[in-house]
């Protein structure tokens, strides 16, 4: 008789993961993102601050620096740029400099690690208060239960996107408030998950024998529930992390988040709207680098749905 | 019942976050003689505790319908800056709902009726990029396409009616990649369905299948998810009013949040949250309408 090579749950998820080829090229181009991010502002010779008066508006390639300086009213200085395939590019500043004369690519390269930190950050936050929550309601069930999901219930009804501008605009804008107010308000969702599966899970019979074994409660919550319920947080969390990820930026660029002259892909996009007319380029990258990582996370966190619960492939 | 209890809460939370915040609406000004400033103070019941302002701001909403003045803009009541900023948000928010839902049912329709064909994988790519674009990268987009390249459309104000046309589809573009994906997802549901094969054997036209059959399941859905998607295209508003410079609800909230006008950005939220709740109301009666199985309490 042969013997089939026994396969865990997660050693099969893997196998789907990998088939799924747009979720495995966005994890190579979010790791990209992370590694640059981290990499990129030590080895380039620019901080996020640094300002060159020289080259002001400068942009990361042209067709003709002549033309350029005339229409758009910047004096180039010609030997900042190299000519290839016909367009002249910088090569001085990669991805052009700002209206203050800052780098762009290292404005994106820190503005990458901030979004990213406060995406990992808040839906951490969110996740560790929901999976609390929630396995606490779904565990003791009955009339607490039914008050704590009662008040899910009502939370879910707010508005909270507004609460948080208030509190962002009257509280001062700092970087650890921006990701707990973001974290305390997205684990709604996260506790009404894990309250179901802790549900479904706290009548079978491993927890049964947990308990006859004398195990206390909050053991048997942590060791045996928790872990169970694994899968599904995973791949709220991964779905969560862009929306985050999105909520921030969204702050930013209304002034409510990161502060100049730090940088976010949010505040970036709107230090430079005045100019979205004239200097698209300041606009457009990074805005870009947030659109693409977006997409990625999301590709991401489709991929792993599909790999850790088959069931609901194809569906929203 | 449960919308009031809501709209109180948000009253509630809102009032004491405004006044447990360091600094209050005249801290920020040059400082006024110690007089002026106790007369200031008083017109606007601020030298009262907490409790009692809490009290008499709940009064004159529930009873007058009035938000009171504004601190900032004295000579202006907040019912009068709000009814002024209320038309313009309202006309970009519906603008956004027609558009999205125009486009994402569309796209919706062909992907279900193609599926996997190449009917399906275009408008569902096209979706998932309209998912993960953030509203101000999409506005800016479309003002570098239509505003400044083509120059079709006005990359700013709404003096002409034209100018609502670029807000409204950067808000209905953002949703109507949600509604697109599930509208096809209610309808293969709805199809792969036995009374939608017996309706098959009985010889019913296609068309008719579609349209009385399987549109009115497959479309419950979009209607849940219209009562989210509301709340975000008013939350959108911000972001798209500030991009296209409209002078409605949206700036006044968030520039009297950064000047601490308590009660102009109090009022902003109230309507907002009003107007959600009342949308959200209208989804579930459609809802119930479409749904039968649906009762009520």
């Amino acid at each position: 008789m042969t013997e089939k090579a026994q396969r865990s749950l997660w050693q099969d998820a893997l196998k789907r993961l990998k088939k799924n080829k747009a979720a495995v090229f966005s994890i190579f181009f979010v790791m990209g993102i992370v590694l640059a991010a981290i990499i990129g502002p030590m080895v380039l010779p620019y901080t996020y601050d640094s300002q060159d008066f020289d080259r002001i508006n400068n942009p990361p390639f042209t067709s003709s620096i002549q033309k350029f300086s005339d229409e758009k009213f910047v004096d180039l200085i010609p030997e900042d740029y190299a000519l290839f395939a016909g367009v002249y590019w910088n090569t001085k500043h990669y991805l052009g400099t700002d209206d203050l004369g800052r780098d762009l690519l290292v404005r994106i390269l820190y503005g990458a690690r901030v979004s990213l930190a406060v995406g990992f950050l808040a839906a951490i936050v969110s996740l560790l208060i929901g999976v609390v929550y929630g396995s606490v309601a779904g565990y003791v069930g009955g009339r607490v239960d039914n008050i704590m999901m009662r008040i899910v219930d009502t939370l879910y009804s707010l508005p909270f996107m507004f609460f948080v501008i208030l509190l962002m605009a009257i509280a001062g804008r700092s970087f650890y408030l921006l990701f707990i107010a973001i974290g305390a308000v997205s684990w709604l969702t996260t506790a009404r998950i894990v309250r179901g599966q802790v549900i479904s899970l706290k009548n079978s019979e491993f927890i049964e024998a947990a308990h006859a074994s004398g195990t206390g409660h909050g053991e048997i919550i942590w060791r045996h529930l928790i872990p169970n319920t694994l899968g599904p947080i995973i791949v709220y969390f991964s779905l969560l992390v862009p929306r985050v990820m999105l909520e921030e930026a969204f702050l930013s660029f209304l002034g409510l988040g990161i502060q100049a002259p730090m940088s976010s892909w949010g505040s970036l996009v709107a230090d430079s709207r005045n100019f979205v007319t004239l200097y698209p380029w300041m606009v457009i990258f990074p805005g870009l680098a947030l659109t693409l990582t977006l997409f990625s996370l999301n590709f991401i966190g489709d991929g792993l749905r599909d790999a850790l619960d088959p069931k609901l492939k194809g569906k929203q | 019942m449960a919308a009031l209890v809501t709209l109180f809460v948000i009253i509630t939370i809102s009032f004491f976050m405004m006044r447990l915040a360091p600094g209050g609406p005249f801290s920020k000004d040059r400082a006024y003689p110690a007089e002026v400033m106790k007369n200031i103070e008083a017109k606007y019941h601020l030298d009262k505790p907490v409790v009692v302002q809490y009290g008499i701001y709940l009064k004159r909403i529930l009873f007058e319908f009035d938000l009171g003045p504004s601190t900032r803009y004295g000579d202006r009541s907040v019912n009068e800056l709000v009814k002024s900023g209320f038309a313009f948000s309202l006309k970009v928010g519906l603008g956004a709902l027609f558009f999205s839902l125009l486009m994402g049912l569309v796209a919706g329709l062909l992907a279900a009726l193609n599926h996997n064909k190449i009917l399906d994988v275009i408008p569902m790519s096209f979706s998932m990029v309209g998912i993960s674009v953030p509203d101000f990268v999409l506005a800016y987009i479309l003002i570098l396409i239509f505003g400044v390249t083509l120059s079709w459309l006005p990359v700013a104000g709404v003096d002409q009616i034209q100018g609502y046309i670029l807000p409204c589809l950067t808000l209905g573009l953002i949703y109507a990649s949600s509604i697109s994906r599930l509208t096809r997802g209610g309808l293969l549901e709805i199809l792969g369905q036995d009374f939608i094969r017996t309706a098959k054997a009985k010889g019913l036209s296609s068309r008719r299948i579609l349209w009385v059959h399987s549109l009115k399941g497959g479309l419950l859905p979009v209607v849940s998810y219209l009562g989210p998607a509301v709340a975000g295209m008013f939350t959108g508003s911000l972001v798209v009013e500030n991009i296209f410079q409209i002078p409605g609800l949206g700036r006044f909230l968030i520039d009297s949040a950064i000047n601490r006008d308590y009660t102009l950005s109090m009022g902003c939220v109230i309507v907002f949250a009003v107007l959600i709740l009342i949308l959200n109301l209208v989804v579930d009666l459609v809802y119930g309408l479409l749904d039968p199985r649906v009762s009520y309490e």
